[in-house]
């Protein structure tokens, strides 16, 4: 499904990742650990495109994605900082990609109502971004990244900043979700019991042959 | 830059339309002017006559005087809102920008209103005129500055022994001197360049380098001469811009970054304060007053027979030609604008260079920009001098430098965040700089509207050249009737001077709107 390999990446002529490579099967689920700065988010960035490699490959399906831009990668990515669209509202935040694929407005529109059911903010189609909690923000914005139907979902520290009640429960719903989907999905985090409970598998950002050098790029 | 989220492609294409824009009524004018009538024969002509001189010296005393008076009037209201927290602080401030908002011509006819018969038409009328008009420069410029100054590091130095004068001379002043040669320097500028205020307020015999250029090209018919003293305004403000740039670099301490808490008004000193802003609203509005008042009145009698001329003839027209003009270049600004900001924000040096091509234009004056667009466009297919647009063309000119000021702040707070996250849901490039990019600056693309609407309505200089009768634009009308004789005709000159303040005021308020809910939208 996903190969990362060989990946380099260099910024102001130093390398955040050197020679980083990763698999993950169809259907999988896959953790990856490392303490804040390691370079994980830039490797999420990148397999999204939206990071430069300077030598290496992202494969997806087979097919080398790796100068393909973020636009045409079909990938679905939820960011550390939800990064919400504030000039629109929930459902238009949850059903932008299918705006930009030229589906009709009432379709976009069921859809979101949709999803914003399985994420648990049935309701919440027409508030404003600015009304919502930190809690209600990650589950919209795991609603965006899921309505397209990407091959793959990356997940950015997604539930950081939450309190523990909230943590553990938007963990239980995540795992419920992805498990009913069977969806395919990379995710970083620091917190080790998070990537356990919520993938099939865990590494350890170094042992991808990342220099793993303490970078502060995050 | 090699950043797939933003590729250079599209920021190119975009930074094509306003070089060429640039290129064609910019450049391709002041090139064509100084090819065809600068030659080393005119320069000795222009050089050896007396009245070059008188022009060049009465453009620069009055320049400095006005400097002074100005900053005699400002200095007050400066302390007071730039120091002091309280109610209606913001208000005064804005009351205290007025003048600056307003068109030349209206000052120039609100003075004529206002003052006595043996003050008009004398260099201290131009005087107050100029001092009326840039009393915003000092409050806005010095304010700010003064706003950003902590008390503490006084106090600190009276801890150590500095007598309140000492304290002043040496922590304060260094402090604040930067913005004051800023605003003096910016002040100078606008006066040694005055066009309509000289023009109306100075007399048939008093001329600045920029009346005297446009008296020269279309009293005289001497367009070399013109030409010639073209390049010596360019130049000197070229010295003068750069001076400014000396001078404003030239701050001692950098501004503090976080806000500093201004104290409430002592109370000794509030009859102080009550004093200056009462003298700085009676100041700011009796001349505004005076423009309606004589608008309502022909020879000694109230009468509202120049306001019903609104309705028909010159005067109507004149404001259709305005609001059509200023509709049209504010529509051209705008996008020429939105062009410069997008390359501006993507592309790097090539960025850089067209970010300071935008702001050329304002070196140049609008006399002069009229005249290089005469002189250029005048033969067959390209003879556009008498179409009403034409007009616009040049407002544009004179505008959008000011609306790429307006915008490139609200375009660059658009979060990279919100780029990358509509990448991944699939927004191609031109998408999201229409969903993200322009979606979020819309603001901002209405504050530049506005102002470039605002600035076309006031806009004199250029306008004076290549407006025709019967699309004549509002201040071009408003200076032509205060220079013929008879009561109705003036009385009509005060009607189209008010409404040219209700229209500006109502674009410039649509302006401050924007600005202020883009700025309160970033807070959130």
């Amino acid at each position: 499904m996903l190969h990362v390999d060989d990946l380099v990446v260099t910024r102001d002529r130093r390398r955040v990742l050197d020679g980083v490579s990763l698999s993950v099967a169809r259907g999988e689920r896959v953790s990856v650990h490392g303490p804040s700065g390691c370079g994980k988010t830039t490797l999420l960035h990148t397999v999204a495109g939206l990071i430069r490699a300077a030598s290496g490959r992202v494969l997806l399906d087979s097919t080398d994605v790796t100068n393909m831009p973020p636009h045409e990668r079909g990938l679905g990515l939820v960011f550390q900082d939800d990064q919400l669209f504030p000039h629109f509202d929930v459902a238009d935040n949850v059903s932008y990609g299918l705006r930009v694929r030229g589906v009709a407005r009432r379709e976009r529109r069921r859809t979101a109502d949709g999803w914003l059911e399985r994420v648990g903010l049935a309701g919440f189609a027409g508030r404003r971004i600015d009304s919502i909690s930190g809690g209600e923000a990650k589950r919209v914005a795991l609603a965006r990244a899921l309505a397209t139907r990407p091959r793959i979902v990356l997940l950015d520290e997604p539930l950081s900043g939450l309190d523990d009640a909230l943590h553990d429960r938007l963990l239980g719903d995540l795992r419920a979700l992805f498990d009913g989907l069977g969806t395919t999905v990379v995710h970083v985090t620091h917190d080790r019991a998070e990537g356990a409970n919520l993938c099939h598998r865990a590494v350890e950002f170094a042992e991808l042959g990342a220099s793993s050098a303490r970078l502060n790029d995050e | 830059m090699n950043d797939p989220l933003f590729p250079s492609r599209t920021a190119r294409a975009a930074a094509v339309v306003p070089a060429a824009w640039l290129a064609a009524f910019f450049a391709a004018p002041l090139v064509a002017m100084l090819v065809t009538f600068v030659r080393l024969d005119d320069v000795v002509r222009v050089a050896s006559r007396d009245s070059t001189w008188r022009v060049a010296w009465f453009s620069a005393w009055q320049a400095a005087v006005s400097v002074a008076a100005t900053f005699v009037v400002a200095a007050p209201v400066t302390w007071l809102v730039g120091r002091h927290d309280f109610r209606g602080r913001r208000a005064l401030r804005a009351v205290s920008t007025v003048g600056f908002l307003l068109p030349s011509v209206v000052v120039a006819a609100a003075f004529l209103a206002l003052l006595p018969r043996s003050w008009q038409y004398t260099p201290w009328a131009v005087v107050l005129a100029h001092a009326y008009f840039n009393v915003a420069v000092v409050v806005r410029v010095v304010g700010a500055r003064l706003e950003s100054f902590d008390d503490r590091q006084t106090a600190a130095a009276r801890t150590l022994g500095a007598a309140p004068a000492y304290a002043a001379g040496s922590i304060a002043w260094p402090f604040v001197r930067g913005a004051v040669a800023a605003a003096a320097g910016i002040v100078f500028i606008y006066c040694f360049t005055s066009y309509a205020v000289v023009r109306l307020l100075g007399g048939p015999r008093r001329n600045t380098l920029e009346s005297d250029i446009a008296l020269r090209a279309f009293g005289i018919g001497d367009i070399p001469a013109a030409t010639v003293l073209s390049v010596v305004q360019v130049l000197m403000i070229l010295l003068a811009v750069y001076a400014l740039r000396v001078a404003a670099g030239g701050d001692a301490v950098a501004a503090r970054a976080a806000r500093v808490v201004l104290a409430p008004v002592a109370a000794h000193r509030r009859w102080i304060a009550a004093l200056t802003a009462a003298v700085t609203v009676v100041f700011v509005s009796t001349p505004l007053v005076a423009v309606f008042w004589k608008s309502l009145r022909v020879g000694d009698q109230m009468s509202l027979a120049a306001w019903r001329a609104v309705s028909g003839g010159d005067v109507a027209s004149s404001i259709v030609a305005s609001l059509r003009t200023a509709l049209v270049a504010g529509i051209i600004g705008t996008v020429l604008a939105a062009a410069t900001t997008l390359a501006v924000v993507r592309l790097g040096t090539g960025g850089r260079w067209l970010d300071a091509a935008s702001i050329v234009p304002l070196a140049v004056s609008p006399v002069t920009l009229g005249l290089g667009l005469v002189i250029t466009f005048d033969s067959g297919w390209l003879d556009w001098r008498a179409n009403w647009w034409f007009v616009a063309v040049a407002h544009t000119l004179v505008a959008f430098p000011l609306a790429v000021r307006v915008l490139l702040p609200a375009w660059r707070a658009v979060p990279r965040g919100l780029h990358a996250a509509a990448a991944v849901l699939g927004a191609s490039d031109r998408r999201r700089i229409v969903d993200v990019d322009l979606r979020l600056a819309r603001r901002g693309l209405v504050a530049a509207l506005g102002l470039v609407v605002a600035v076309s309505l006031g806009e004199f200089g250029a306008a004076s050249l290549l407006s025709r009768r019967g699309t004549e634009t509002m201040p071009v009308a408003v200076s032509r009737l205060l220079e013929r004789t008879g009561d109705t005709v003036r009385a009509q000159a005060f009607v189209l001077a008010t409404v040219l303040v209700i229209a500006c005021v109502a674009a410039l308020f649509v302006v401050e709107l924007a600005l202020g809910r883009s700025r309160r939208a970033a807070r959130r």
